[in-house]
């Protein structure tokens, strides 16, 4: 079945693959070194990196997973979805050849690895710090290589230049700034208002959720899970639910399916709704934030209404939902969203015409569909550059979102910027309004179970699960011990993968556009930073002075200083 | 004398109540309640019984807070240019006749007075930020510049084509003059540069929020924030008098007539300024630019063609 | 009462600090701008500049590395100042709360004085709004 693309890595990789299929996922063993071969092809079959993690196996070394989504590809293998390449490292010498050298999509993730394993990528192409600050010693490198300096004039940014001569020009945006509530620093090095080059530093939001699930178990990850954001805060439920389920075999009754569909697609409208009233916000038009905003209101009061919650749901359980929809919700929800409709559809128009606001955003923050490739843009981000991807068709999560049952269409646009992203978002929020009608329609006329048993035990030891959150592709990785506790989650979310586009994007903008093109992609930093650091768990409180005196101590002892 | 003393109090609460206005009227279009004129019953004995006054209480709370000085700031500019550019707002609302008065417009060259009392006041506006060191500061000051260049350039030539067709350099003349086609024409002009100099929404980017932080303002607090929202109070008094007092025939008209005249066309103003605000996002300053070089130019040649005919 | 006093309840200006939270309080206190909640009827603004601000709105659970940036804003808004934690978060670590967990403070007081706690994950705006104006009354008491 699987024979081709066996075939093709059979080529370059002759003795003994072993492959093994389960769920909709084709696992293969492969050798590291073969790792970044083994990338170029899936890369040039036209697949998309979904992760490239890796996982501590304590004695027995590290498992590199690298997880690609081969739905847009030629390769057909039946329903396999997904290919997982796992590969075997000693902790002796954890080193592997670099993916992210081959395509950014893996840049961020590999620095992720690099800085929380102690996982060396060779050649990788940005080896800074993704979550620690800079001036940090690095894990992999520290042994090997002069540590910086710890200052804040150091040459570690990629503008080539020094920051001290770039002085009067460089302007750090953040880690607050009013244009993104939350923290990070763009760095935009400017020529009058004009962006010449840019670089973008996140991990201020640090949390260490990972860690948190893995102490926690499965079971009770899944408010961790919305909590990682709350914005997105269904995705992410549905997502982590769709992960934890694909570890057992489990059928979910249909109603809950449908329940789910119709809190996914509720949550994407306020996360659409909401996004369109920071951005009106962000190009200094109140009036379009007040009416949005005013708008989301109601879309809450059904979600409250629903879950008796305004913006974490609670809800979510493996096997189901934990609560019903009286008929009587149901039509009176189905009303407000038919008003709601209406109303925003006419809005619609005069937002996408009016013209200031098109003057603000056309060819602003410009993504072609082949930097959007390369860089693994998800999303609305990848549609609005035409790149016709959305996972509730290609991967679909535990929900109703077969196309021959449910009504609905993927929307794309062809503009490749700002404004193609504003119009495919808008469209989305009728197209889900749309869906969520549909399934009011169900939820008012049948009734029936809303969760079933679920067993003791897990059929299965690893799963992955799959989302889209208003903001792109979600992904969870799961694996678990022989004896049913969790040994590792991974989670990658749409805005970690669109914010390294950021520096891509802002170069050539004006800067009264930095917040616009930050704004476009809708990106949401509590996301990005949820990542953990292992091993070092300091139980005393640290403070910023006291990291860098001991990381000067540090580098003292070793003798590099 | 006494109407130079009675002036200031006008002015001041006419100032503050046009912009409680502007924050009324454009909350009011964004579908919220906006400050509350009657405030609820069982709130009146902490939240106060009205908040018509709301800018003066945004100006005291300032007032009673510790002003801090940056380390990167020069001093002296930085403390003081706040209050000559408050001296030259204040000082500008003698020469500018209300309703019917004259005040002191009737000097001679009292129009170049105005004018460079306004143009100083902006200045210092200006001037003050850029002691203030900080980058965003910087950025909002250039586009201030920018915009003040522009808008100066209608704002001046409105004002002596005016009076080179009234044929006088005193405010005052000019006020009780005949009412001709230059008037609409040099209005118009006046207008579109009253837009960009209040900063109404598309020409509010030197303040822009989300883009710069406060823009100007970034490092000012306490008492010199104060200082600098009560010199815009002045100003706003300024332009909106001297608009109504030059170019629309009011002065001729005995007091009691005038001076409602003078509150039903000013507070008609305030409404289309405030939909202005409301209805548009804000241009960047290269568009904002490109957009005044447009209007004005072919507003000084309608204009140029009124005076000569 | 002095006209100062009132003045200072009559017109609080709120800077919001994120601090390494979900987002989810932040949205609520968004739409506590927003058209039905409305708090400018009351004077309340919230403003771009710390410098400008009264009252300090914070949330999340302080991860370490948010830590120096958070105490110099709270160092740039000048005195009287109210800090307003919101959320759960803020208040106490909430969920994020875990004795193993290395990458968060918990909460906020170790780092500066915190005057009203609103608990919640996250409150509704109608929360938010009752514990900025405990923290206004607050305000008018400081000197």
């Amino acid at each position: 079945m699987s024979e081709n693309i066996i075939n093709r890595i059979k080529e370059i990789y002759p003795n003994g693959l072993e492959y093994e299929i389960s769920g909709n996922w084709l696992i293969i063993k492969v050798k590291p070194e073969e790792l970044d071969k083994i990338a170029k092809i899936m890369i040039n079959l036209g697949a998309r990196i979904n992760h490239v993690t890796a996982i501590d196996l304590e004695s027995k070394g590290f498992e590199i997973i690298n997880v690609y989504d081969i739905t847009h590809t030629n390769i057909s293998l039946d329903n396999i979805t997904n290919i997982i390449f796992k590969a075997n490292i000693s902790k002796i010498k954890p080193e592997y050849p670099s993916i992210g050298k081959i395509t950014w999509q893996a840049v961020w993730a590999e620095k992720e690895l690099k800085e929380l394993l102690g996982i060396n990528p060779i050649g990788l192409p940005d080896s800074r710090h993704q979550f620690l600050p800079y001036e940090w010693p690095n894990p992999v490198e520290s042994k090997l290589r002069e540590i910086p300096e710890v200052n804040i004039d150091g040459n570690y940014l990629q503008l080539k230049m020094p920051i001290k001569e770039a002085y009067q020009s460089l302007i750090p945006i953040g880690p607050y700034h009013p244009g993104v509530i939350e923290g990070q620093v763009v760095y935009v090095k400017v020529e009058g208002e004009e962006i010449v080059a840019a670089d973008i530093k996140t991990g201020f939001h640090h949390r260490g959720i990972m860690k948190l699930i893995e102490n926690r178990g499965y079971n009770r990850g899944v408010f961790l899970a919305e909590r990682i954001c709350g914005i997105c805060s269904g995705a992410h439920g549905l997502a982590y639910i769709t992960c934890a389920e694909n570890l057992f075999d489990i059928e979910i009754p249909e109603r809950a399916l449908y329940i789910r569909t119709l809190l996914a697609e509720l949550n994407r409208i306020h996360s659409h709704l909401l996004w369109l009233g920071v951005v009106a916000d962000v190009i200094g038009w109140k009036t379009g934030f007040m009416y949005t905003w005013g708008l989301r209101e109601r879309i809450l009061d059904i979600i409250e209404s629903i879950t008796g919650n305004r913006i974490t749901y609670g809800i979510w359980r493996i096997g189901g939902v934990s609560r019903d929809i009286s008929k009587e919700i149901a039509i009176k929800a189905k009303r407000a969203i038919e008003e709601l409709k209406e109303e925003f559809s006419k809005m619609a128009l005069e937002i996408a015409n009016h013209p200031v606001i098109k003057s603000r955003l056309i060819s602003v923050g410009k993504l072609t569909y082949q930097q959007a490739f390369n860089g693994g843009a998800v999303g609305p981000t990848a549609r609005g550059s035409g790149w016709k991807i959305d996972v509730r068709k290609d991967n679909p999560p535990h929900a109703i979102y077969d196309q021959s049952i449910i009504s609905w269409e993927i929307v794309t646009d062809e503009g490749c910027d700002s404004y193609a992203r504003m119009i495919v978002r808008i469209k989305e929020v009728l197209v889900s309004t749309d869906i969520v009608i549909q399934c009011l329609d169900y939820l008012s006329k049948r009734s029936g179970e809303i969760k079933s048993k679920v067993e003791e035990k897990p059929s299965k030891i690893e799963a992955i699960g799959l989302n889209e959150a208003p903001r792109g592709e979600l992904f969870y990785y799961m694996k678990l011990y022989e004896n049913n506790s969790l040994q590792a989650i991974r989670i990658r979310t749409p805005s970690y993968r669109n914010n390294a586009l950021i520096p891509l994007m802002l170069i050539g903008c004006n800067l009264a556009d930095v917040p616009v093109v930050m704004g476009s992609i809708d990106q949401c930093l509590a996301c990005t930073d949820r990542i953990e650091v292992i091993k070092n768990n300091h139980r005393k409180i640290m403070r910023w002075e006291d990291l860098i005196v001991m990381s000067v101590n540090m580098s003292k002892k070793k003798g590099l200083l | 004398m006494i109407e130079l003393i009675l002036i200031i109090f006008t002015s001041f609460f006419l100032g503050l109540f046009y912009s409680f206005l502007i924050r009324k009227f454009s909350a009011r279009l964004q579908w919220r309640i906006g400050p509350l004129v009657f405030m609820y019953k069982d709130l009146r004995s902490i939240m106060g019984i009205t908040r018509i006054i709301q800018p003066l209480y945004d100006i005291i709370k300032l007032f009673g807070k510790k002003t801090i000085i940056p380390e990167s700031s020069r001093k002296r500019l930085f403390i003081y240019s706040p209050y000559i550019s408050l001296i030259f707002a204040f000082i500008s609302i003698f020469f500018i006749p209300f309703s019917g008065i004259s005040l002191l417009s009737n000097v001679p060259y009292s129009l170049v007075i105005v004018s460079y009392l306004l143009i100083g006041s902006l200045l210092f506006m200006i001037i003050g930020p850029i002691a203030s060191g900080s980058p965003w500061a910087f950025i909002g000051v250039r586009r201030e510049a920018e915009l003040f260049l522009v808008t100066e350039f209608g704002f001046i030539i409105s004002l002596f084509s005016m009076a080179i067709s009234k044929n006088s350099l005193i405010l005052w003349e000019i006020s009780i003059s005949e009412f001709n086609l230059v008037n609409i024409t040099a209005g118009l002009l006046m207008f579109t540069s009253i837009l960009g100099k209040l900063h109404i929404k598309p020409f509010d980017m030197s303040e822009a929020e989300a883009e710069i932080v406060a823009g100007p303002y970034t490092e000012y607090s306490g008492k010199l924030l104060g200082i600098y929202y009560l010199t815009k109070i002045f100003l706003i008094y300024d332009f909106i008098a001297l608009f109504i007092s030059i170019f629309i025939p009011i002065n001729t008209l005995p007091i009691y007539l005038s001076i409602p005249l003078f509150l039903i066309i000013s507070i008609l103003i305030i409404f289309i300024l405030s939909i202005i605000h409301v209805l548009n996002p804000r241009y960047r300053i290269k568009n904002a630019l490109i957009w005044y070089i447009k209007i004005i130019s072919i507003l000084c040649l309608i204009n140029i063609i009124t005076m000569v005919m | 009462m002095s006209l100062l006093k009132k003045s200072r309840i009559y017109s609080p200006w709120l800077y919001h600090l994120h601090c390494g939270g979900c987002n989810g309080c932040d949205i609520e206190i968004l739409a506590a701008l927003s058209p039905r909640f409305d708090v400018e009827r009351f004077g309340i603004q919230l403003v771009a500049s710390p410098r400008h601000a009264d009252i300090l709105l914070i949330t999340g659970p302080m991860p370490k590395q948010i830590l120096p940036m958070a105490k110099r804003v709270y160092e740039q808004v000048p005195d009287p100042k109210v800090v307003v934690a919101i959320g759960s978060c803020a208040c106490g670590g909430g969920i994020f709360y875990d004795p193993e967990n290395y990458a968060i403070l918990g909460t906020p007081d170790s780092l500066m004085p915190i005057d009203v706690y609103i608990p919640g994950c996250p409150p509704k705006p109608e929360a938010i709004i009752n514990g900025i104006v405990q923290g206004i009354l607050k305000l008018s008491k400081k000197s």
